[in-house]
């Protein structure tokens, strides 16, 4: 067995999860263009089309910006957030209907639902993997691919790193209902908020359960058509936020996937853009040099999603 | 035939008891399979389209059908109880089928603000977790009281009483036991909590149904045994027999297992209703007890001198029970199952059920008394008595009489229950009632109808202020802590029941239009301006409240100025937020109707204005309904009033007709019906007086009560018309038989005040109001039985259809005499029936010259001659046969007789007396008519004959 599979067997929850984030770290400069599904309980379909921006400076501020492109009637609402150096999120929006201003955002992701999805601002933007602590559990086997599993604690419970005694991987897959806790120093009343599915074979977390204050499954998250992007980085094509007990779901589909900083210039994530109804007017934004923004490739730091 | 087939009864009774121990047997396997139901969908008419529309609306739209925990404290907004609550909360989501909990712990709310000109929304959770501190308590409180999407539904305006509201699996629903079930699991927990709290409780379908099932358990155990004793008491006040109180009990025993039994089998669920039926079967089943037990004992009292065993006496006790009792206990057992079976003209399934239930109930328990009756009175009779002689001959010290049952003993055995008869027809309060409707029968009589018939324009009157209700919340006494705690919810936030208005549009996205949306906000702004709903919560107030968050306090009164608007809007809404209020594509907009109107009547107005306010507004552009569970059942109410009219009408004709064609006369049809009548009329004056609404209980009052009260009325006709074949004083024979009917009529009918009088114990206000109503409806009938019907009866003379077809009479005889001549078959046996029928023995003289009678005879069997007393010695004139008729002139003219007519033989007669035949004339006026034609016949030939000679 070599050295690097031995660590993997030992790793706890939490260096599985930094391993994750350096795997798959944000991408500087992402253009995507998604189709957002929603689904009721009965399965009627409401679908938007949006752009999703995102930008990641060297300082470590963050920038994303959401833009719906339809129905016509939400055409050019746009969700900014920005995320300090110091982690702090601030949020804005523009609802063109209202008028030619941003409307600030005081608090998280419009108390817990993103714009009428079964998404979070947290899902959308990432985890923070420095503010929750992380059990490993035994490893799972899901339809012939193999995951670590890593559930995710509230940090204000416990004092990181908590390392689960696993020795080996499990041969079978468990469960993964209702979480149990294994003899780890973990308060017996403490459950965890999530729990990670990472494959094992990039540690890309393929799928994240949330439990509710029970510990019965509330929502989950599952990425599919994985795709490498870029060296080890790899990137889902499709989203599915579930919610089984109240039976409805939100999938986005990303159509188009752009790697450029051309396609994320800085002056889109401001309010003048914004207000101006550039994000609606004019798509194809003109570079400064007059070229348009779109085609400009940079082969080094581009990947195109082929398949979609 | 029908006495024949009871002496067969008796005859064979070892292979009737068998036969009955093998039904009851299986009847009892029966039992184990009986189901309660307390779902409200047996209250709503199987046809109903709105079922359809209602199941697509909830589809669309979820439940209306919801529980509520209430949850009041004055400390609630604090860390320690808002922590409790939350504890409740997370149980309350891991309690078997409960699918969703809505409260305090998973509301969002958005407020906005401008600070330096900037527009700030600040979105969140009401509570993210449980407040540290009482500040932050405080905080979350005011967040929430600042969401008037919230405020007066989820929290009341002092914030202190909150609902909790649990969403349970809608497909489990309907299920056997779900209900009981859930509620108990629910009250489990909320026992947990119930001293945390100042008050915490449950209101929703499975509190209901299992508060229900809980009475309806409750009614079956308490009423029926409860009538039992009232019953028991009745007889041995009025009767003065321990047998006589202890077969009914027998007989409504065993018709209870065979009709629960049967429920069983078929899967005829117990409901508030049926659950009422030992009530019933016992009380009613026992009134043909009482009448056969009296007949019984009448038959002893007749024979009591006559030479015979105890025995035998007691088979002709039994033969006279027949006699007198059978048509008028079939008859009886017709119109009280057809009175129950008219209920089935009811569209809604509870009293279908009902109908289907009390019908068979009626009909086993009459089946049970005509075969084992007798049998028990064979077995148990008084007669021949050593058990008879142990009960009742204690106070003789005269025990040694107990091993015999013949000859002496048996003679004072029926003595004694001569004494036991006398106390029957010597009741006190018969007699004294008879005695004050005597003097009125005879000298006011028109008075006392003119007087009834003011009573009943008077009632009629207020019949018409009559108003019905369906609403199962009403079947619950006002004092019941459901009701309390239900009112509780409508007074601190909105009342439990819930309706929807769905307005439909053609095309998508319709209702992000401003044009229809201040449609929308017009039908509720109409709603409040009514001022009988609570609340009402749509698109519209969703609208609004992020509209004011947005540009500010004053434009919460405002809807968004434009579509875009709206659209953008509504992203800050979960698509399951607004599932509610309105389709996914917006091509249906629904508006949630909260209330507390327990009055069908009142819902039902509210409604029709509302429909016709909506008309207004909305015109034909979208396609309006108005549906809930509850909003079908107190329709319903309408279609209550029009079925249960429908069964009344129908039932009075069938009773008519069946009258009718019974005493084949239409007089004896109409004579049936009014007393009938009479108490129906006043007992819907009295609902209309006192205000007591027409339910799915009292509804049911009017055609029970007709076939129950007809019941005392067929008895007394058939005992009238069968005292008018010996006598033309019809005056003497109305009050002979109202002297022997009245005793088992008034006991019957008291014993039935009380038992129904019993139900009025019951858990259910409709099942109290029902035996209120009912009881009352027995007393009136006494009135109109023994007071009224008299009175009328003496206008009519009867004759039975059964006893014209059951002359036995030689149809040659009748064929051949003249004056039979162009009658029908039926007309002679008509005919026969309002003469009188005489036997004579060899030598006895059927007409003795120089006497005055005005009868004239016809012979139907035997030999008589006519011989002429003269001067000079007697002659014989002619010898006369069967067929032949003599008298005749006597009956034309009041002169002498002229000859004596002396029997030869056993001779039968049939005698027509002339005042007889006058009075006749006027009830049977064909059959007099052609006598009377044949009479001048027969006469013009004996003319004819002595011009000859």
């Amino acid at each position: 067995m070599a050295q690097a599979e031995l660590d993997l067997i030992e790793a706890t929850g939490y260096e599985l999860m930094q391993l994750a984030v350096a795997r798959h770290r944000q991408y500087p400069y992402v253009y995507e263009e998604q189709s957002m599904v929603l689904v009721d309980r009965k399965g009627n379909r409401d679908t938007r089309k949006l752009r999703r921006y995102s930008r990641l400076e060297e300082n470590q501020e963050a920038r994303f910006l959401l833009v719906f492109d339809s129905p016509e009637t939400v055409r050019g609402v746009a969700v900014l957030a920005e995320i300090s150096a110091q982690g702090k999120l601030n949020q804005s929006l523009y609802l063109p209907a209202l008028g030619q201003e941003m409307i600030q955002n005081s608090a998280d992701g419009l108390g817990g639902s993103f714009l009428g999805t079964d998404f979070s601002v947290e899902d959308l933007v990432g985890e923070d993997i420095d503010a929750y602590q992380y059990r490993r559990r035994r490893d799972e086997l899901i339809n012939d691919v193999a995951f670590f599993v890593v559930d995710v604690y509230s940090g204000e419970i416990l004092d990181r790193p908590v390392a689960a005694p696993l020795t080996k991987p499990a041969p079978t897959p468990q469960p993964t209902a209702t979480p149990q806790l294994a003899t780890t120093g973990l308060p017996r009343d403490s459950l965890p908020l999530r729990r990670h599915f990472l494959i094992k074979e990039n540690f890309f977390i393929a799928r994240t359960d949330y439990f509710d204050e029970r510990g019965v499954l509330a929502k989950r998250f599952t990425q599919y058509d994985l795709v490498p992007v870029l060296g080890d980085m790899w990137r889902a094509n499709m989203l599915l936020m579930e919610n089984p007990s109240q039976l409805h779901k939100t999938f986005i589909k990303i159509t188009r996937r752009v790697f450029s900083v051309d396609y994320v210039p800085v002056r889109i994530f401001t309010e003048a853009w914004l207000v101006a109804n550039r994000s609606i007017d004019n798509r194809a934004e003109e570079n400064a040099d007059g070229s348009h923004l779109e085609p400009v490739v940079d082969t080094h730091n581009i990947v195109r999603d082929s398949n979609l | 035939m029908m006495a024949s087939l009871l002496r067969h009864g008796i005859r064979y009774r070892g292979i009737i008891l068998a036969l009955v121990a093998i039904i009851t047997l299986l009847a009892c396997m029966g039992l184990s399979k009986l189901v309660i139901d307390t779902s409200f969908d047996s209250l709503i008419p199987v046809d109903s389209p709105a079922r359809t529309v209602y199941k697509r609306v909830v589809d669309e739209f979820g439940s209306d059908n919801k529980t509520i925990i209430y949850i009041e404290d004055q400390a609630l907004w604090t860390p320690t109880k808002l922590a409790k609550f939350s504890a409740l909360v997370t149980e309350l989501k891991g309690v078997k089928h409960v699918i969703e909990v809505d409260s305090l712990m998973n509301l969002r709310t958005l407020s906005g603000a401008r600070h330096a000109g900037k527009r700030t929304v600040s979105a969140g959770w009401v509570l993210d977790g449980i407040p540290k501190t009482k500040l932050e308590a405080t905080d979350a409180k005011a967040r929430a009281l600042k969401n008037p999407l919230y405020r007066g539904n989820l929290f009341s305006e002092d914030g202190n009483a909150t609902a909790v509201v649990v969403t349970l699996d809608d497909g489990l629903q309907n299920e056997q036991g779900f209900n009981q079930s859930v509620h108990i699991r629910l009250q489990r927990l909320l026992d947990q909590y119930a001293a945390d709290f100042e008050q915490i409780f449950q209101v929703g379908p499975p509190r209901i149904s299992a508060e229900l099932a809980a009475s309806i358990i409750q009614d079956l155990s308490l009423l029926g045994p409860l009538s039992a004793v009232v019953l028991i008491l009745a007889i041995v006040l009025f009767m003065r027999s321990r047998l006589a109180a202890i077969i009914p009990i027998v007989t409504s025993a065993l018709s209870i297992i065979w009709t629960f039994g049967m429920l069983g089998w078929l899967g005829v669920p117990l409901s508030l209703l049926t659950a009422m039926i030992p009530s019933l079967i016992i009380v009613i089943g026992s009134t043909e007890d009482t009448h056969m037990m009296a007949a019984f004992f009448r038959g002893i009292d007749d024979d009591l001198d006559k030479p015979q065993s105890g025995v035998t006496a007691k088979y002709r006790a039994i033969a006279t029970m027949f006699k007198h009792t059978g048509l008028p206990l079939v008859l009886t057992l017709m119109t009280t199952a057809l009175g129950f079976a008219s209920n089935l003209f009811s569209s809604i399934g509870l009293i279908q059920d009902f109908a289907i239930a009390s019908t068979f109930a009626i009909l086993a328990n009459g089946i049970i008394t005509i075969i084992v009756v007798p049998i028990l009175l064979v077995q148990f009779g008084p007669v021949i008595g050593a058990d008879y002689n142990k009960n009742n001959n204690h106070n003789d010290n005269d025990n040694d009489n107990d091993s015999d049952s013949d000859g002496d003993v048996g003679k004072k055995a029926a003595k004694q229950n001569v004494a036991g008869s006398e106390a029957i027809f010597g009741n006190y309060l018969t007699m004294k009632i008879i005695q004050l409707f005597r003097v009125l029968q005879d000298r006011f009589p028109n008075y006392t109808l003119l007087f009834t018939a003011t009573l009943c324009v008077f009632c009629t009157y207020h019949a018409g202020s009559l108003y019905v209700t369906n609403d199962p919340m009403s079947y619950f006494p006002e004092d019941r802590p459901l009701i309390q705690q239900s009112r509780l919810i409508h007074e601190k936030l909105a009342g439990i029941k819930v309706f929807y208005i769905t307005l439909g549009a053609e095309t998508e996205n319709a209702f992000l239009i401003p044009d229809n949306l201040r449609k929308l906000e017009a039908i509720q702004g109409f709603m409040r301006k009514q001022g009988g709903f609570d609340s009402t919560l749509s698109l519209v107030d969703h609208l609004k409240y992020v509209n004011g968050v947005f540009e500010g306090e004053f434009a919460r009164l405002r809807l968004p100025k434009s579509q875009a608007l709206t659209a953008q809007y509504l992203l800050f809404f979960h698509r399951s937020e607004l599932q509610n209020y309105v389709s996914h594509d917006y091509k249906i907009a629904n508006i949630v109707v909260r209330h507390n109107i327990n009055d069908s009547n009142n819902l039902n107005q509210y409604v029709v204005e509302l429909e016709q306010a909506i008309a207004h507004i909305v015109g034909t552009e979208f396609n309006v309904d108005i549906v809930s569970e509850n909003l079908m059942v107190n329709r319903a109410a309408n279609s209550l009033m029009m079925s249960q009219l429908k069964a009344l009408g129908l039932l009075l004709v069938i009773i008519f007709i069946i009258m009718s064609v019974m005493f084949t006369s239409l007089k004896g049809g109409a004579i049936a019906i009014i007393p009938a009548l009479i108490p129906i009329v006043l007992m819907f004056g009295m609902m209309g007086l006192f205000e007591i609404p027409l339910n799915p209980g009292t509804a049911m009052v009017a055609v029970i009560a007709v076939g129950i009260a007809v019941d005392g009325t067929i008895h007394l006709l058939a005992r009238y018309q069968e005292l008018s074949y010996s006598t033309s004083d019809y005056r003497a024979a109305v009050n002979q038989a109202v002297e022997e009917v009245a005793t088992p009529l008034i006991v019957s009918s008291l014993a039935l005040t009380f038992g129904f009088a019993v139900l009025m114990f019951s858990s259910f206000t409709v099942v109290a109001q029902f035996g209120a109503l009912a009881a009352a409806t027995m007393l009136i009938s006494i009135f109109a039985n023994l007071l009224i019907t008299p009175i009328i009866m003496r206008w009519v003379r009867l004759v039975c259809l059964v006893h014209i077809i059951a002359i036995d009479v030689d149809q040659e005889v009748l064929g051949k005499s003249p004056l039979f001549q162009n009658m029908s078959n039926y007309q002679r046996r008509k005919a026969i029936l309002i003469s009188e029928l005489h036997e004579f023995q060899p030598g006895e003289k059927l007409i003795e010259q120089g006497t005055v009678g005005r009868s004239m005879y016809v012979i139907l069997e035997g030999e008589a001659e006519v011989v002429r007393h003269e001067s000079h010695g007697s002659r014989k004139l002619t010898a006369l046969n069967s067929g032949e008729i003599f008298g005749e002139i006597g009956y034309i003219r009041s002169i002498k007789r002229t000859a004596d007519v002396t029997a030869l033989t056993a001779v039968s007669v049939l005698r027509f007396d002339y005042q007889r035949m006058q009075k006749d004339l006027k009830f049977f006026p064909h059959i007099a008519a052609q006598l009377n034609f044949n009479i001048s016949g027969i006469l013009g030939d004996r003319l004819a004959d002595v011009l000859a000679d």
